[in-house]
C-alpha cells in the first residue's frame, strides 16, 4: 500500500515537473502570438484553417477558433486595427510600434513589461472588441449572443419578447474569453506579469466601451417625446487610440514586490487603488535610441524627422542627440483630386521637391 | 334634483372605494414595471457594402442587394479596399444593404407580427478626410434611392417582393470640433429618418439604399462617408402582449359601467343635463380607445394601426379637456343659465382648434407614410415649416385652454366662498344643494389634479430613467418607460370608470332626509331645482325667496 502511494507521488512530481516545463515553454513561445493574427491579415492570408496553423494559441483559443471559425477574422481584423492604430499614434515617437514579419509581431520587446508593452496590450485588447461588436451590428459574425438572461429567457425565440441586448456585450465579452486566455491559462505560474497583461487589457476593453456614443430617437404619439429609444454605437477607432495614448503617458508603475495584487510603486500613493483608467507597467522603458536587436529595438538611425517641429518629432529629440542628413527628393503624388463619399474619381499628379531630413 | 352617488355615499364606502381604486392603479404601474419589457427595442446595424458593378440598379430593374445567406452580393469591407481603386468603382455602384433582423447565436433571427410597427433612421459614419471634407458651410443636401423588400421564413430564399421604393431628399447636418479636425475623426451627425411601417406583417426586412452622384449638381457631396448605420426600432413582442391584454381587460369594464351609468341617468325619468351628457361621451370616446381591435393586426396587414391609434389618442384628450372645461363651468353657481353645449363655444373653439392641428399634422406625417413610408414631414423645407406651424397652432391653442381652465376654476372658488358666507342664511334643501355642488366640485378637482400630478411624476421619472443609461450592467428589475405607459393608460381608465360611478344619478332623494322641514317653500324649491338642473333659480326668485325667509 504505502509502496504504491510513493510510486503515485513519483508519477504525480513527473507529471508536475513536465507540466511546469510544458508551461513555461509556452508562455516564453506564446507572447504575442495571437497578435500574429493581425500581421497576417496585414499579408492577407487569413483563411478558414489558419487555426491549427497560428502556432502558440492557447488551448482555450484553439477551441475558440475552431468553434466558431468565422470569429477568426474578426480577430485578425481587431488585431491589424489595432497595430494600425498603434503605428499611427507612434508615428513620431522614437517607438514607432513596428511590428517583425514572424510570429513573434513585436520581437523581444514585449517581454518586458514597459509601458510600450501595456499600450500594446491595451490597444489590441480594444481592437478585438471594436471588430467584433461591429461584425456582429454587420451580420457576419453569426454567433453573436442575444442575451435574453433579464427576462429569464434563454430561447431565441425569446427575442420577440423583450429584444436582444446590445452587440458591445458580446463584444466585450469576447475580447474578455479570448484574449485574456494565454494569462489566465498559467494559472498554476499567475505572476504580477500576467496580472499586468491582464489589467491592461481590461482597460482597453473598457475604453471601448467608455467612448461609446448614445442616440436616441423619439417616436411617441405622433412622434413625441413620450416614448424614446436610445441605443450605443461604436467610437472610431482613432478615439480609442487617442485616449490609450493618454493613458500611455499617465501609465502607472508597479511595485514588483506584490505577487497576488497590482499596487503603485510610488510610496506617496501606494494606498490608492488602481482605476481601470489607467495602464499599469513593471519596468522602465529604454529610450529607444539605438539598434539593439536582441531587446528588440530597432534604433532611430534612419527614421525622417521634423527640423522646425518642438515635439516628439523635432530632429533634436528622435535623433537623440546624433544629429541628421539632409536629402533633397522629388515627391511625386496624387493631388488635387475630385472626392465622391466613397472614392476620388480624378486626381493630377502633383511633383513637388520636398526636403528630408533622416536620423543619423 | 337628485345628487349623484359620491355624495350620498357613507364615508366609509367612500374610503373603501378610494383604496380599491388606489390598489388596481398600482397594479397597473406594476404590471407595466414588472412583467412588460421595454415598450421597445432597437436593432443598430451597419449596412453591408454591395457593389452593383453591372449598373443593374441604375437600369431601373428592382433587384434585392443581399448582404450574406444565399444570393450574397458581391461586397466590399471598407471602401479603403485596393479593390476599389484597382477596378474603379464608382460611387455610383454602391448598394448599401442589411438584412432585418440580423443572425444572433448562430440562427437567423425573424421577425414577428407582435412588433406592431418599426421606425428607422440612418446613421453615417463621416469621417474627416483633409482633402475630401464636408462642406460645413452650408447644408449638405442629399438624396437617397431606397428600396425595401419583404420575405417571410416559408417562402423560397430568393422569394423577395417589393415593399416600397422611393427617391427620398434629406438634408444632412454635421460639425466637428476645432481639435479634432485631423484625419480618421469622426464628424457629429444628426440621424436622418428613414421609414416607418404601422405593421410589423412579414418575417424579413430587406433594406437597399444608393447615394447616387451626379456630377452636375452638388447632391450628396458629403466629404468621406465610412459607414452606412441603419437603426431600427420597434415595440417588444411582450410589451404588445401586456397590452393588448389590458385593453382587452379594460374594454367590456368601461363598457358595463358606462351602461351602469346611463341606466341609471334614464331611469330618472327626467331630461339629461349636459354634466351627464358629457361624461357619457368621454366613457363612449374612451370605449373606443380601450376596443382592442389591434387583434386584427395578427391576422391581416393593418398599416394604418399606428394612425387610428393615434387618433383615437388624441380624441381621448380632447374630450377630455372638454369635459374638464364644461363640468368646472356647469359647478359656476352664477346664476347663469348653461347646460348647453353652445355656452362654452369660445373655450371649445381652443379645444377643437389644438385638436385639429395635431390631426392634420398627424395625417401630414402618418397619413402619408401609408402611400410612401419614408416620407417625412421635415425632410423638406416647406414641409418643416408648415409642420412648425401646426404644431405652435397645438401649443398655443393649449396653453390658452389652460388659461381658461385655471380662470374658470378661479371663478368658482370665489363663488364658492361667497356661497359659503350665505349658506347658514339658506333653506336646509337650498343648503344642501350647494354644499353638494361644493363637494362634488372639490371631489373632482383633487382627483384630477392627482391624477395629472401622477401622469408628469411618472413621465418625468421615465425620461429621467432614460436618461440616466446604464452602461452594460444591466440588473435593473424595473421598466420605468413600460410602467409609465400602462400606469397613465389604467389611470385615465380608473378616473373615467370612477367619475362614471360616483357621479351617476343617486337614488337616494333630499327629502327623505328632510322629513322635518315640511313647510311648503322648500318644497316649492325642490320643484324648482329640480327644473333647472345646471342651476335653481334666476336672480329675482332667489331674491324673493329671501325675503320670504
Amino acid at each position: 500500500m504505502a509502496r504504491k502511494r510513493g510510486r503515485m507521488t513519483r508519477t504525480g512530481w513527473f507529471v508536475l515537473v513536465l507540466s511546469i516545463h510544458w508551461i513555461l515553454l509556452l508562455q516564453c513561445c506564446c507572447v504575442a502570438s495571437w497578435m500574429y493574427l493581425g500581421v497576417a491579415s496585414l499579408a492577407g492570408s487569413v483563411h478558414d484553417d489558419t487555426c491549427s496553423e497560428v502556432p502558440g494559441l492557447v488551448r482555450e483559443q484553439l477551441e475558440v477558433c475552431k468553434d466558431n471559425p468565422e470569429s477568426l477574422l474578426c480577430i485578425s481584423e481587431g488585431a491589424r486595427r489595432g497595430i494600425l492604430e498603434c503605428q499611427s499614434q507612434f508615428r513620431f515617437e522614437r517607438w514607432n510600434c513596428s511590428t517583425e514579419k514572424n510570429y513573434t509581431v513585436f520581437g523581444p520587446l514585449l517581454r518586458k513589461g514597459t509601458k510600450e508593452t501595456a499600450f500594446v496590450y491595451a490597444v489590441l485588447s480594444a481592437g478585438v472588441v471594436h471588430s467584433v461588436t461591429q461584425a456582429c451590428s454587420v451580420g457576419n459574425l453569426t454567433d453573436c449572443s442575444c442575451d435574453m438572461s433579464r427576462y429569464g429567457e434563454a430561447d431565441v425565440e425569446g427575442w420577440k419578447w423583450g429584444g436582444c441586448s446590445d452587440n458591445v456585450n458580446y463584444g466585450l465579452w469576447f475580447s474578455e474569453t479570448f484574449v485574456d486566455a494565454p494569462e489566465s491559462a498559467t494559472q498554476t505560474g499567475r505572476n504580477i506579469r500576467s496580472l499586468m497583461n491582464l489589467h491592461n487589457n481590461a482597460v482597453g476593453r473598457k475604453t471601448v466601451e467608455k467612448l461609446m456614443s448614445r442616440q436616441c430617437r423619439c417616436h411617441g404619439v405622433s412622434g413625441s417625446c413620450a416614448v424614446k429609444t436610445c441605443w450605443r454605437g461604436l467610437p472610431a477607432f482613432k478615439d480609442i487610440g487617442q485616449y490609450l495614448k493618454n493613458c500611455y503617458e499617465r501609465s502607472v508603475r508597479l511595485a514588483g514586490r506584490s505577487k497576488r495584487r497590482l499596487r503603485r510603486k510610488e510610496k506617496a500613493r501606494r494606498r490608492e487603488p488602481i482605476t481601470n483608467e489607467e495602464l499599469v507597467h513593471l519596468s522602465r522603458s529604454p529610450n529607444y535610441c539605438r539598434n539593439n536587436p536582441k531587446r528588440g529595438i530597432l534604433g532611430t538611425t534612419g527614421r525622417r524627422c521634423n527640423r522646425t517641429a518642438n515635439g516628439a518629432e523635432s530632429c533634436d529629440l528622435l535623433c537623440c542627440g546624433r544629429g541628421y542628413n539632409t536629402q533633397v527628393v522629388r515627391h511625386v503624388e496624387r493631388c488635387r483630386c475630385k472626392f465622391h463619399w466613397c472614392c476620388y474619381v480624378e486626381c493630377k499628379t502633383c511633383e513637388t521637391l520636398v526636403d528630408i531630413h533622416t536620423c543619423k | 334634483m337628485a345628487g349623484v352617488v359620491l355624495e350620498t355615499l357613507s364615508n366609509r364606502k367612500l374610503l373603501i372605494l378610494s383604496v380599491s381604486l388606489v390598489l388596481i392603479l398600482a397594479v397597473f404601474f406594476l404590471i407595466g414595471g414588472l412583467v412588460a419589457p421595454a415598450p421597445n427595442s432597437v436593432i443598430p446595424s451597419t449596412t453591408v457594402k454591395c457593389v452593383d458593378a453591372d449598373n443593374i440598379w441604375q437600369k431601373g430593374e428592382m433587384k434585392p442587394f443581399l448582404p450574406r445567406g444565399k444570393g450574397k452580393c458581391d461586397s466590399i469591407d471598407h471602401f479603403s479596399d485596393p479593390r476599389v481603386a484597382r477596378e474603379g468603382i464608382d460611387a455610383n455602384e454602391i448598394v448599401f444593404s442589411q438584412w432585418m433582423p440580423l443572425p444572433k447565436d448562430g440562427k437567423q433571427l425573424d421577425m414577428s407580427r407582435w412588433f406592431q410597427n418599426m421606425v428607422s433612421v440612418i446613421e453615417l459614419d463621416l469621417t474627416y478626410n483633409s482633402q475630401n471634407k464636408y462642406p460645413e458651410d452650408r447644408d449638405a443636401h442629399m438624396v437617397l434611392e431606397t428600396r425595401v423588400f419583404y420575405r417571410n421564413k416559408e417562402d423560397d430564399v430568393k422569394d423577395w417582393k417589393l415593399l416600397a421604393a422611393s427617391t427620398e431628399h434629406r438634408t444632412l447636418q454635421c460639425s466637428i470640433e476645432n481639435d479634432n479636425r485631423q484625419d480618421g475623426k469622426r464628424y457629429q451627425c444628426d440621424l436622418l429618418p428613414f421609414f416607418e411601417l404601422g405593421t410589423v406583417f412579414y418575417d424579413f426586412y430587406l433594406i437597399n439604399i444608393r447615394l447616387p452622384i451626379d456630377k452636375r449638381t452638388d447632391i450628396n457631396i458629403i466629404g468621406q462617408l465610412d459607414d452606412l448605420a441603419v437603426v431600427v426600432i420597434f415595440q417588444n413582442g411582450g410589451f404588445t402582449k401586456v397590452w393588448f391584454s389590458i385593453k382587452t381587460v379594460l374594454f367590456p369594464a368601461v363598457v358595463a359601467v358606462l351602461l351602469w351609468f346611463w341606466q341609471r341617468v334614464l331611469t330618472e325619468g327626467r331630461a339629461t343635463n349636459l354634466t351627464e351628457r358629457t361624461l357619457f361621451s368621454l366613457g363612449i370616446i374612451l370605449s373606443i380607445m380601450n376596443c382592442p381591435i389591434e387583434w386584427l393586426t395578427l391576422v391581416v396587414s393593418m398599416p394604418f394601426m399606428t394612425l387610428l391609434n393615434d387618433i383615437r389618442d388624441g380624441a381621448f384628450y380632447a374630450m377630455l379637456f372638454s369635459f374638464w372645461l364644461i363640468f368646472v363651468g356647469e359647478h359656476m353657481m352664477d346664476q347663469v343659465e348653461r347646460n348647453q353645449l353652445k355656452a362654452y363655444w369660445k373655450q371649445l373653439t381652443v379645444v377643437i382648434l389644438a385638436s385639429a392641428a395635431c390631426f392634420i399634422f398627424d395625417m401630414c406625417e402618418r397619413g402619408v407614410q401609408l402611400t410612401n413610408p419614408f416620407f417625412s414631414i421635415w425632410s423638406s423645407e416647406v414641409g418643416a415649416i408648415a409642420a412648425l406651424g401646426f404644431i405652435i397652432v397645438a401649443g398655443i391653442s393649449a396653453c390658452l385652454y389652460f388659461v381658461f381652465l385655471c380662470y374658470l376654476v378661479f371663478r368658482v372658488f370665489r363663488n364658492i366662498s361667497s356661497k359659503r358666507t350665505s349658506l347658514m342664511q339658506m333653506s336646509s334643501v337650498r343648503r344642501k344643494y350647494y354644499s353638494g355642488l361644493i363637494y362634488r366640485f372639490k371631489f373632482l378637482m383633487l382627483v384630477t389634479l392627482l391624477c395629472a400630478a401622477l401622469t408628469v411624476i411618472s413621465f418625468i421619472i421615465g425620461q429621467v430613467s432614460e436618461g440616466q443609461w446604464k452602461w452594460g450592467d444591466e440588473d435593473l428589475s424595473l421598466e420605468y418607460t413600460s410602467a409609465f405607459l400602462t400606469g397613465t393608460y389604467g389611470m385615465w381608465n380608473v378616473y373615467v370608470i370612477s367619475l362614471l360611478c360616483l357621479y351617476a344619478p343617486s337614488h337616494k332623494k333630499y327629502a327623505a332626509d328632510t322629513v322635518d322641514e315640511t313647510d311648503t317653500n322648500s318644497r316649492e324649491e325642490e320643484v324648482q331645482l329640480t327644473q333647472m338642473a345646471s342651476e335653481s333659480s334666476n336672480i329675482a326668485s332667489f331674491i324673493s325667496k329671501q325675503a320670504a325667509d
